[in-house]
């Protein structure tokens, strides 16, 4: 796995608790958006969100619902309090840990 | 292709334990749905999203070398192990049947005047030996295979 590939993993937890955090949806809707949000995501294949979904309801940072929607069997995801509360958490970090990295950079770019 | 063909071979293509599969069944499904309320028709779903196996393969990737994907090798060793260990034992239990009312080559020796001796030859305890030992065998081989059929459904609810 390269660099990239490692920090694009090691971020997937908070884009998607984030996505879901926005309000309840399907797997397809978060793979739509960060496909059209971000250059980064553009190539993104199923195989990269849903495990890490079912890593998130597995820890109860979220649920999912099998719903009827306009006759269409749909499963939708929905952020916990859990998940609120971790998501503040992991972006809290985020921001510091930000900082600290352009910080670090910082002597490179000068 | 129908959206329940789609799946079905997307389901037949992954190698991942049996509850992650039916969780990637149920998105995969909702992705279906999303796209044809969109007006797409199946021919259009797959151009935009792969065949089958594309997709299946994508989450192979993602779940390789992961327990998930190991517990699928273990449950199917343990599926096969059971099927053949229980056919073994219907053949077992088949030939301990056959050789039990096999013609038993008995000679029967003696006289009306005197004391009728039956004498059984070789051939009756070497063919009531198979029986019996086949009969045993098929119980082992059966009381293995159901116990590997068990284990493979115990491991099917894991994860």
């Amino acid at each position: 796995m390269s660099i990239e590939q490692q920090f694009k993993k090691g971020s997937m937890d908070m884009i998607l608790l984030s996505l879901v955090n926005r309000r309840k949806t399907y797997g397809y809707e978060i793979l739509q958006t960060l496909k059209t949000s971000s250059n980064l995501f553009k190539n993104i294949k199923e195989g990269t969100i849903y495990p890490v979904l079912y890593r998130l309801e597995d820890d109860g940072l979220i649920i999912n619902n099998m719903e009827i929607v306009n006759g269409r069997k749909k499963k939708t995801y929905t952020i916990t309090e859990l998940g609120r509360s971790t998501l503040n958490d992991l972006i809290e970090f985020w921001r510091v840990y930000k900082l600290e990295i352009d910080k670090c950079l910082g002597d490179y770019n000068e | 292709m129908s959206k329940e063909e789609y799946l079905d071979q997307v389901i037949k293509s992954l190698k991942v334990a049996d509850k992650i599969k039916y969780r990637i069944l149920s998105d995969i499904e909702t992705e279906l749905e999303c796209l044809l309320e969109e007006g797409m028709d199946m021919s259009e779903i797959i151009k935009l999203k792969g065949m089958p196996s594309s997709v299946a393969y994508s989450f192979n990737e993602a779940y390789s070398g992961t327990p998930i994907a190991r517990q699928y090798y273990n449950q199917k060793r343990y599926r096969d192990i059971s099927v053949v260990v229980i056919l073994l034992s219907f053949l077992f239990f088949i030939i301990s049947i056959v050789t039990g009312f096999v013609n038993f080559d008995s000679v029967i020796d003696g006289g009306c005047s005197g004391p009728t001796v039956i004498i059984e030859s070789s051939n009756y305890v070497l063919i009531s030996a198979i029986a019996i030992t086949s009969l045993v065998i098929g119980v082992i081989c059966l009381i293995v295979g159901v116990a590997s059929l068990f284990y493979h459904n115990k491991l099917r609810s894991k994860i």
